[in-house]
């Protein structure tokens, strides 16, 4: 029986659809269009450099401009100028370029046909236009969270924010009334605002204008979001209901009292999961496959921290320059610090995952068997450990592990929290090793069954311990599937 | 002073695939006027991680589809109960069985009667092997 699940509204990823494709348009237009254009349409001449200097922003960010003249169709030309983008930054290094530019040599620049008035001196793609990745990366999102919405409903799954038309009406009314009343509020707010500025009143009439009109309407958003969440609430499907619609369990019809319910087959066992082993086993009933360790991880990993400590590097770059005796900039060493510490953390994650791959690259290939499968509570299984290649695993130990997962949602992050919850220790193993070495492990009488719902999980492994080269710490997780105890049992 | 509603069960631990046998009534007054009355027999986790709930046994009763509920009377239901998931106390994540009637009014306002049971014998993780 699956569990009740939720999932965001089709709103919810259209916002984050327009989100992206705003600030893709505004990425483009701003950064990549002006520069394609200069590197397309743009035509090249000489110019003579007249004057050079750091244009300064009011955040205290800058760019170099050259003064430069040329001449197109006889008339001569004279602009500061120096990248089609003009992005201000606070990147040091970008000071040097002004030594590249020589005052009364000339050097190349290209100027737009239509309008000769604007011309630049390098042509090449900006890295601030890598910037639009990140508003393409909103609108994907919100394309792939409609996508998959869509699928969900066309599955007929139930969204839970799915009202009756007649409860519905009433809510969105209630709600466009209260974004309209903000939309007024703000608008009457920066209207009043810029009148009493460009009146010049003074300074807390102008803050009085602003304010004002978010007066009523904080008084009356109380009042009406009461209204709109009581009504919401009772709008809404009961939890129960919703779980229903979701797994499509129809309502029983009415009682009848000559109706005998039949018995749940000794198989349908809702919760417990799937879980088959890995085949036959060649000395055992059952082989187990091990539970993916973080090698996998690593290939993902190394790309990420390349693209994150490639970033800090650059944009460090010009903090580092500051701390020159007498130039470091604290506040913005302070907001960089979380990002290089997450950057050694990278390095740390890759060095033991590394080390982690290598010692099973050593340990070969490594396999549990078992005497049965799925495991009852109360039961004593047989465990053999056989390997195929690498160098010989001393000091072999094996146990039994219950572990518990809950996944939970805190704002808009979901985190997994995982923890073994009982260790059932076997004896030493014995045995040929050319056999396997081999022990019993025993699964206590009154242990919970394998279990697994949306958030929830109750989970048995099989792990084998052990040493590569004597000395290398190697651990394998095999996972294992624990009936309920049989009804005679 | 809220409607009650008092709900009981014949035992409060079963074992898998039996059938679970209880009764409710309503306790409210003449002028309260039910909207939707919900009988549940459910599982759901409690625990660190978010609820996750199923439901076995659901009937109900919306006074819009015309299906009234007779409140001089109590209400007796039968329910087969699966075999899992069965009830558990771990340390993360708690399985927990119950029965719950939720009636909502027509003036507004809702009540809400749950009676645990157990569903076999599994306690915490584990036990004496």
């Amino acid at each position: 029986m699956p569990p009740a699940r939720s999932q965001p509204p089709g709103c919810f990823w259209v916002v984050f659809l327009l989100m992206g494709l705003i600030g893709t348009v505004f990425f483009v237009g701003f950064l990549i269009v002006p520069a394609v254009r200069a590197n397309l349409f743009y035509e090249e001449t000489t110019c003579t450099v007249l004057n050079s200097r750091l244009a300064h922003d009011n955040e205290g960010n800058f760019r170099p401009e050259i003064h430069i003249e040329y001449h197109v169709a006889g008339q001569a030309y004279q602009v500061w100028t120096y990248d089609a983008t003009g992005v201000y930054s606070n990147i040091e290094s970008r000071k040097a370029i002004l030594d590249q530019f020589a005052v009364g040599r000339q050097y190349p620049c290209w100027y737009d046909p239509a309008a000769p008035e604007k011309s630049v001196l390098v042509r090449g793609l900006d890295v601030w236009c890598l910037m639009v990745l990140i508003p393409v990366m909103f609108a994907v999102i919100g394309t792939c969270g409609l996508l998959a919405h869509r699928r969900a409903r066309q599955a007929g799954a139930e969204a839970p924010w799915t009202l009756p038309r007649g409860a519905a009406r009433p809510l969105i009314g209630m709600g466009c009334a209260l974004l309209a009343g903000f939309g007024v509020a703000a608008a009457a707010a920066f209207a009043l605002f810029f009148t009493l500025a460009a009146r010049n009143a003074p300074f807390w009439l102008i803050g009085l204008g602003f304010f004002a009109p978010f007066i009523p309407f904080v008084v009356l958003f109380p009042f009406l979001g009461r209204r709109l969440t009581a009504r919401l609430a009772r709008a809404l499907p009961s939890k129960e209901r919703q779980a229903v619609a979701e797994t499509r369990s129809p309502s029983p019809p009415p009682r009848d009292e000559g109706t005998v319910v039949p018995e749940p087959a000794p198989d349908d066992l809702p919760t417990v999961p799937d879980l088959k082993p890995a085949g036959a086993g060649e000395v055992l009933a059952a082989a187990l496959a091990r539970e993916p360790t973080g090698t996998c991880a690593l290939g993902c990993l190394i790309p990420f921290a390349a693209v994150w400590i490639g970033g800090i590097c650059y944009f460090g770059q010009s903090i580092w320059d500051g701390h020159q005796p007498g130039r470091a900039d604290w506040f913005q060493t302070a907001f960089y610090s979380p990002f290089v510490l997450v950057a050694v953390g990278l390095v740390v994650a890759i060095l033991v995952l590394s080390a982690r791959g290598l010692v099973s690259l050593l340990a070969g290939r490594v396999r549990a068997e078992v005497s049965a499968f799925p495991l009852r509570p109360g039961g004593r299984y047989v465990v053999c450990v056989r390997r195929r290649g690498g160098v010989p695993l001393s000091g072999v130990a094996l146990a039994l592990v219950c572990r518990e997962s809950a996944t939970y949602t805190a704002g808009t992050s979901t985190t997994t929290a995982t923890r073994e919850v009982l260790r059932v220790e076997a004896d030493p193993p014995e045995g040929d090793p050319s056999d396997g070495p081999r022990t019993s492990l025993a699964v206590p009488r009154s242990a919970m069954h394998s279990f697994a719902s949306g958030h929830n999980k109750v989970e048995w492994l099989i792990e084998v311990r052990g040493r590569v080269l004597g000395l290398l710490p190697w651990r394998g997780l095999f996972p294992v599937l624990v009936h309920p105890a049989a009804a005679e049992d | 002073m809220p409607p009650e509603i008092d709900v009981r069960l014949e035992q409060d631990s079963y074992r898998p695939g039996d059938l679970l046998t209880g009764a409710f009534a309503l306790e409210a007054d003449d002028g309260d006027e039910l909207e939707t009355l919900e009988l549940s027999v459910l599982w759901h986790t409690e625990g660190r991680g978010d609820e996750d709930l199923g439901v076995i046994h659901f009937e109900e009763w919306p006074a819009a589809r015309g299906r009234t509920f007779d409140r001089t009377q109590p209400y007796a239901f039968t329910a087969r109960l699966p075999r899992t998931p069965l009830s558990y106390e771990g340390v993360l994540v708690k399985v927990r069985w119950c029965v719950r009637v939720r009636a909502r009014w027509v003036g507004g306002g809702e009540t809400l009667r749950e009676e645990p049971f157990r569903l076999g014998a599994a306690a915490g993780p584990g036990g004496e092997p």
